[in-house]
């Protein structure tokens, strides 16, 4: 019986192994970028650097040490498409190419998209990204076709250490709470849920545990939907319609007879 | 390991509880009877009662071995029992006498042959090295195995001209040497480019910026790398002076779809006296701008 | 920070710069063309014709362009039917999906009045074409329709850029008002241009030009009012960007306004003042999206 599904993130047990980035393209048969010839980031050890049309997976590396080395840890995270109860990104396709299936996870039907790419635009994470290979944008599926045959996403299946946690949401949601109970309690009071509760797009079906503020990990603070700002610019623009309707009426208005005055102050 | 089709108990990830000593028995498999500690025995006396409180770890009940971790010994063999001169495998061995594998049954300092050194550990200092050994007169281990090569100069301990300590190790996403993962573009486009870790200390100290090309060099030759500077690398303090340490990742070499300078050109021939283990992982070196 | 900069661009460049402002001159001279029909005298006739004349052609364009951006261009047509069901695909709270029917409906209203324009003067002598006449019934109708999709036409594309989650572009909700009055500026000055090259003499543009400069003013209040709405925002315009926001509001709002306001009409050259209004609507929309493009 499908039910709600995605993943909860404990961040805390991530060890930056990647095996996630490997199992997804590895399944989706996604290219590398530039034929796997890249260039040294220089950020840690992060060389994805974002998520786009063909890393639908990205590791984040945080190095946070102090200068006299006496506190310090790297934080570790495996950045993916939030699946959003609300999605910014389904409300805008015009062409119903973005789906909510019966798992309430979000899908990017390929057949159906024609690179508009409004999408990108309106997610609130920048999870999307065109694919060279479509044209299209593409992300993470939540592996659509894996589930709908009862499989795990390959990503979670892969995880070492069980970061990743795939399952009905309720489950993972109470899953998440012990594990922050654990954690406050042996001292880590850093530690929260992102995305966890409604509050947040009405809940993301991808959260996570973070030990930092969202930021930290280049996740918006306030992430919000792009129709927040629907009814107000419609409103804005109707008003400068009414407004040179009126200013149009009035200067083309016929008073009287006789040529137009060639100078002269506008009334 | 596998006991039932869908049973997998080296996956099994449950650790003790939080405040209980134990030896994670369920924390994976250690192949084959979950054994986490090898001759365990040893660790209670003649008797069979723990050497000490504080670390029992295996003892006699009265009726068999028991205790935190998988007994290494005949479980209900009694600490008194004699054994038989004249029986086969295990039933020759006495009660006290843990060291199940070897014949007689009892561990050995002394060996006629096999080991070069020991019977107890000493502290060496790896055989190049910016410090002299602060513990004995014997600076690196007597019996080491030097190849003498073309080329295999060694820097003699202290040298001012590779001041630096360096190291190798490894990365996630290659593997070995890297003639298998270079090839593997989902690989390589994580990890791309051979690069050596440097604290911001010694970055400041040598003018370099992050992912700035520099070049090391030790006795033996030179590599060219990209500057990957962290604050994960710490400069020490030994004896009152700052040394400067430096870290590579050895995958790379000339062929692939990616392809660098191979660390490993760097290390002398040098190796471990009883397994010649090659002494890769400590050397000394200096470095600069490239 | 604002939650905006955590996001991917879309990468809508040139090709959606020139469709926003062929778009505001498209649905701006129709509905310039509607109202001089409606409100104006039969000295306007050539104003008029001149509107209905060019707003096809150019929303023509405007297609092809958008089509042309596509990473899928031979599947524009999915946002008007949808690919599996085969039935219209239409999300009203979609600016994109609403703006895709809008273009279309327009695009249609635009022939129409094009063909009219045409039959006007008898080539070709199409009896349907006196029937859509501004003046006919049937032409009252498709013009006064035309007129309202034109506006839309000239202001979603700014609504568009707001409901995203892009730096600057959603930090506002000023961007669609901004659009359109520069689309009433820019089709003004569009038209001025034409008439003044088909030989119109001045007194028959004084209308026009007297709009211009009162849509100027408006245009120069609503970017003062997108400025401010963006609060702290604003200061990731502190570059290049800036510098050229503030050459357009000079070269093509300011400027345009006290040429006009300088010498007597007859003595100045009718096209300097509406080709920097043509040439700043440009830029301004070059300016907005390509600065937010630029960002994270």
């Amino acid at each position: 019986m499908p039910q709600p599904m995605g993943f909860f993130t404990d961040t805390t047990v991530c060890i930056g192994c990647k095996a996630c980035e490997v199992a997804c393209k590895e399944w989706n048969q996604l290219p590398a970028r530039n034929g796997g010839v890249g260039i040294l980031s220089g950020d840690s050890y992060d060389n994805t650097r974002q998520l786009d049309g063909i890393h639908w997976r990205h590791v984040k590396f945080i190095e946070q040490f102090s200068a006299d080395r006496q506190d310090g840890r790297w934080l570790m995270m495996s950045d993916v498409c939030k699946h959003c109860a609300h999605a910014g990104c389904l409300e805008v396709c015009p062409t119903g190419a973005i789906i909510r299936t019966e798992f309430d996870t979000v899908v990017i039907q390929s057949d159906t998209c024609n690179g508009c790419r409004d999408c990108i635009g309106a997610c609130p994470f920048g999870v999307i990204g065109v694919n060279p290979v479509s044209g299209t944008p593409q992300k993470c599926t939540l592996c659509y076709d894996r589930m709908k045959v009862g499989l795990e996403p390959a990503c979670a299946k892969a995880c070492p250490t069980k970061s990743i946690n795939f399952g009905p949401i309720a489950d993972l949601k109470e899953m998440a709470r012990g594990r922050v109970g654990q954690l406050r309690e042996a001292g880590e009071n850093r530690a929260y849920l992102y995305g966890a509760d409604e509050t947040m797009l009405g809940g993301l079906n991808s959260f996570y545990l973070l030990v930092d503020k969202p930021e930290v990990y280049g996740l918006p603070p306030d992430p919000r939907l792009p129709s927040r700002n629907l009814e107000p610019s419609a409103l804005w623009s109707t008003l400068g319609a009414v407004v040179l309707s009126i200013m149009g009426v009035f200067h083309f208005r016929e008073r009287g007879s006789g040529p137009g005055r060639p100078e002269g102050v506008d009334v | 390991m596998l006991p039932a089709k869908d049973q997998n108990l080296a996956a099994r990830k449950q650790p003790d509880p939080p405040g209980v000593t134990g030896a994670q028995l369920e924390w994976g498999w250690a192949w084959p009877a979950n054994r986490r500690i090898l001759y365990n025995r040893a660790s209670a006396d003649v008797q069979g009662r723990p050497w000490s409180e504080r670390k029992k770890w295996v003892w006699w009940d009265g009726a068999k071995w028991t205790g935190r971790d998988v007994p290494d010994f005949a479980p209900t063999k009694a600490p008194g029992s004699k054994g038989d001169p004249r029986a086969i495998g295990l039933d020759a061995l006495s009660g006290s006498e843990p060291f199940i594998m070897k014949p007689d049954g009892v561990g050995w300092l002394y060996v006629p042959n096999g080991l070069l050194d020991g019977p107890l550990p000493a502290h060496y200092e790896p055989v190049e090295s910016p410090v002299t050994n602060p513990l004995y007169h014997q600076q690196s281990s007597p019996v080491l195995k030097h190849w003498r090569l073309d080329g295999n100069v060694l820097a003699p301990p202290g040298d001012p001209r590779f001041p630096y300590i360096v190291t190798t190790y490894r990365l996630t996403e290659h593997y070995l040497s890297g003639a298998m993962s270079r090839w593997n573009p989902w690989l390589t486009e994580l990890q791309p480019e051979f690069f050596v870790e440097i604290s911001p200390e010694l970055a400041a100290e040598k003018g370099l910026g992050n992912t700035d090309w520099i070049r090391i060099s030790t006795p033996r030759g030179s590599v060219r790398g990209k500057a990957l500077v962290t604050r994960r690398v710490r400069p020490f303090t030994i004896a009152g002076r700052v040394v400067h340490h430096v870290g590579m990742p050895f995958h790379w070499g000339y062929q692939g779809l990616v392809v660098g300078d191979a660390a490993n050109e760097l290390t002398a021939f040098v190796g471990d006296p009883n397994v010649s283990i090659h002494e890769a992982k400590a050397f000394v070196c200096n470095l600069e701008k490239a | 920070m604002s939650s905006t900069f955590f996001t991917a661009s879309p990468q809508w460049r040139w090709f959606i710069i020139t469709y926003f402002f062929l778009g505001g001159l498209a649905g701006g001279s129709y509905f310039l063309a509607t109202l001089m029909a409606r409100f104006g005298a039969e000295r306007d006739r050539p104003l008029v014709r001149l509107g209905y004349l060019v707003a096809f052609p150019i929303v023509c364009v405007c297609g092809l362009v958008l089509t042309v951006d596509l990473g899928r261009p031979e599947r524009f047509w999915h946002m008007l039917v949808q690919s599996h069901t085969f039935r219209p695909m239409l999300k009203t709270y979609s600016p994109m999906s609403s703006g895709a029917w809008v273009l279309l409906l327009f695009s249609g209203c635009a022939f129409l009045s094009f063909v009219a324009t045409l039959a006007e003067r008898g080539r070709p002598d199409w009896a349907i074409g006196r029937k859509l006449a501004p003046a006919a019934p049937l032409g009252r109708v498709v013009t006064g329709l035309g007129a309202i999709l034109g506006l839309y036409l000239a202001g979603y594309t700014g609504v568009l850029l707001s409901v995203t989650n892009r730096p600057i572009w959603a930090d506002t909700t000023l961007l669609g008002l901004t659009f359109l009055t520069s689309a009433a500026s820019t089709s003004a000055a569009l038209l001025i241009l034409l008439g003044a090259w088909s030989g119109l003499s001045r007194d028959r543009l004084y209308r026009l030009e007297r709009f211009d400069r009162s849509a100027l003013v408006v245009e120069a209040l609503a970017i003062a009012a997108l400025v401010a709405s963006l609060g702290r925002i604003a200061t990731v315009w502190l570059n290049g960007w800036g510098v050229l926001l503030a050459v357009m509001i000079l070269g093509g709002i300011a400027l345009p306004l006290l040429l006009d306001w300088g010498r007597p009409a007859e003595n100045r050259p009718a096209w300097i003042a509406p080709g920097l209004v043509l040439i700043g609507g440009l830029v301004l929309r070059m300016v907005l999206v390509l600065s937010s493009d630029r960002l994270s």
